[in-house]
């Protein structure tokens, strides 16, 4: 275990020496603090593959003590109980788990229908929350859950770890810097090629084990995958989108799923930005990316690459650039062979980070929400974040669904 | 003063324009034109590009004669004229022996006869506005001249343009100095060299820098070989050095910089004493 808190620690210490901690950042500043390491108890709603990856990232944080779990599909319990150890106390129903553990918060990784229920029932009992993306599925779901954070005065953060990624972090700073000009546009997308499925050892359990395929639990590409960028191109541009059209369809995988295999939307926000998007899992070429473009470059925020519309002049050009603003005459070392090697004539882009880091964030989130809870400080800016890339999500899903252009929710508490 | 400065990708590097005393309106409209007229020419010119002129030609001049257009034979006239000016170290023929010793490395062998008897621009046959290779597996690559010609059409597109003063820097390798600084009267440009603080200097006034050389860069790309053959050894350059030569035409500069380099240093100064109009320094290690 010591090892495993030296690679949070290093992975923290980049993250800080990279510089991605800006004050306009400030749901990371506590992380700063040397803190006093009060024991934090939780508790886990969920343990299946994402349920169980939250588990690891957090016994890797110092300071926690998972006492308690829940799930009710055995090959998940039974797996937690061997995580965690015969110390914890395994239940299959989330509600006992609330009434009978003294506990200070809980991480909630389940599916996406039954976000609300359990979030709203832990907030209200006291608790602080963790629950995974997207937010839920409904908006007056989302809303509920908001007006359960605000009510009970308690944490409720929802899993979008970009929002500790040092490259996303480093990649808006620059953005903020005006590295690239005005955002004008974003263009976001996610493309796999695998059939979205998990084995199912019996037929029965179809619809438990793939509930993201089927649409009475899940909103598939959306909820699952945009999510993400939806929250980050929010964060970007700081405002919601009030309207988004999109299209979807199942093209490919054509076996019985509910959800569509491939999606396609353009999200218009006040300022006139619009973020592009697509998802599909028939192809992966293209992969994973947030591609922010402006005027002056553009930041590839999944990989921290930017590409300078106007590329900075050579050394010696710069130096004779100054030395005519100055009215200087002298010489500069502009010659030599060749500088650039003879390459094929794309840019590719100059890497925002001193050194690589492959974190994808959720280890930060993690120990950030660990730190949070010990210290009773509520960010609600970072919630608000899950909540407005919940709706937004929600939004095109419903645009997909009636063919029709979708407006933000009229009668929200945000 | 106002001073533009554009920057252009390509023919696989930057060109960079310093124009004091423009205005943006008029430098957005030099530098659209520039940038269609390097397109045009890289697509003529360029081996890396499978469709281009002389990827075409390379690929048809062994199985027989090819008719060029007036502006290729024109090339081709002008690069025998330099071939013999240069004694043959300027020999466009070379990148079956360059391709061999990037493949196996600078310590690799003799060359297999295959490819040094396809070496050498004799094996090439002009006639009028026709070519042809006399031996199979010959391959043209104009890099140490394209992009001299594309500075010199850069230079003609200035001038028509009626630009008096500007710097433009082809990746470093080619400058041209056409006119003078706004506070001098000429280009004051030197090519960094170590153990000499200054380097080496040169003062342009509607003159091109060329250097040809092993860089850091180069190196790192080409390793340890070398990126020029001599013609005469049929063997690559190897090791640090450089040579800069200024010239009026851009052509001739970039020419000379590369059979100079190519020949070594005992054999470079031989050749450049024949060429008094030509200003040479070099760094051999």
């Amino acid at each position: 275990m010591e090892t495993d808190r030296r690679d949070f620690i290093r992975t923290f210490s980049a993250l800080a020496a990279a510089g991605v901690f800006s004050a306009r950042m400030p749901w990371l500043s506590g992380l700063y603090a040397q803190e006093a390491l009060r024991k934090v108890k939780l508790g886990m709603i969920g343990v299946g593959s994402r349920g169980s990856l939250l588990l690891t990232l957090l016994q890797e944080v110092p300071g926690v003590e998972i006492t308690c779990f829940c799930d009710d599909y055995e090959p998940n319990f039974d797996r937690a109980q061997q995580m965690i150890g015969a110390g914890a106390t395994g239940y299959t129903d989330y509600r006992k788990m609330l009434d009978q553990e003294q506990i200070d918060g809980v991480v909630i990784a389940t599916p996406l229908d039954l976000h609300a229920r359990m979030t709203i029932d832990a907030l209200d009992a006291g608790l602080h929350v963790f629950c995974e993306k997207a937010m839920a599925k409904t908006y007056e779901e989302c809303d509920l859950m908001l007006q359960a954070h605000r009510r009970n005065n308690k944490i409720l953060y929802i899993g979008h770890q970009r929002l500790f990624s040092a490259r996303t972090l480093k990649g808006i700073k620059e953005i903020e810097r005006g590295s690239i000009g005005d955002v004008t546009q974003i263009r976001a997308y996610w493309h796999r090629n695998n059939d979205w499925r998990r084995p199912v050892p019996s037929p029965e359990l179809e619809r438990r084990i793939n509930w993201r395929l089927y649409r009475e639990y899940s909103c598939g590409l959306m909820t699952e995958l945009a999510s993400h960028h939806l929250q980050v191109a929010n964060w970007i541009l700081r405002e919601n989108p009030d309207y988004v059209w999109g299209s979807g369809s199942i093209n490919h995988w054509k076996d019985g799923r509910e959800v569509y295999d491939n999606v396609n939307l353009v999200y218009h926000y006040p300022s006139g930005t619009h973020v592009v998007y697509d998802s599909l899992i028939s192809n992966k070429k293209y992969g994973m990316q947030i591609e922010v473009q402006g005027p002056l470059g553009t930041i590839e925020l999944e990989t921290a690459y930017i590409f300078k519309e106007f590329p900075e002049p050579a050394p010696g050009i710069l130096q004779l650039l100054n030395n005519i603003e100055k009215q200087v005459f002298d010489v500069v070392p502009v010659g030599g062979p060749t500088w650039v090697p003879e390459d094929p004539s794309e840019d590719r882009g100059t890497y925002l980070l001193e050194r690589i880091i492959k974190s994808d964030g959720t280890d930060i989130q993690m120990a950030s929400f660990v730190s949070d809870v010990r210290n009773n400080r509520l960010d609600p800016w970072l919630t608000e974040q899950g909540y407005s890339s919940g709706i937004a999500t929600l939004m095109g899903y419903e645009s997909m669904l009636s063919n029709r252009i979708v407006t933000w929710p009229e009668g929200l508490s945000l | 003063m106002q001073t533009i400065y554009r920057q252009i990708r390509s023919m696989g590097t930057v060109m960079d324009l310093v124009l004091p005393g423009s205005q943006d309106a008029y430098a957005d409209l030099l530098v659209k034109e520039m940038r269609a007229e390097l397109g045009r020419i890289e697509q003529r010119l360029s081996v890396y590009r499978p469709d281009s002129d002389i990827s075409v030609i390379n690929r048809a001049a062994s199985k027989g004669m090819v008719t060029l257009d007036r502006e290729m034979a024109g090339i081709f006239n002008e690069l025998f004229l330099f071939h013999q000016e240069t004694r043959g170290f300027f020999d466009v023929t070379m990148k079956p022996v360059l391709d061999f010793f990037l493949e196996h490395g600078a310590a690799a062998g003799a060359v297999p006869d295959h490819i040094t008897g396809a070496a050498g621009m004799e094996h090439l046959r002009l006639e009028g506005d026709r070519i042809r290779f006399m031996k199979k597996g010959m391959q043209i690559d104009l890099g140490g001249y394209g992009k001299g010609y594309a500075m010199r059409k850069i230079l003609e597109i200035m001038t028509s343009k009626g630009v008096e003063n500007a710097l433009i820097s082809f990746g470093g390798s080619l400058v041209y100095g056409l006119g003078s600084h706004p506070y001098g009267n000429s280009w004051k440009i030197s090519v960094p060299v170590p153990g000499n603080s200054d380097g080496l200097t040169f003062e342009l006034k509607d003159e091109t820098l060329s250097t040809s050389g092993n860089s850091l860069n180069n190196r790192k790309k080409f390793g340890n070989s070398g990126h020029i053959v001599n013609p005469e050894t049929l063997r690559t350059r190897e090791g640090n050095g450089l040579v800069s030569v200024t010239a009026t035409d851009p052509v001739r500069a970039e020419v000379f910089s590369t059979a100079l380099f190519s020949a070594g240093r005992q054999r470079a100064m031989e050749l450049a004493r024949l060429h008094p109009d030509l200003k040479v320094g070099c760094f051999f290690v």
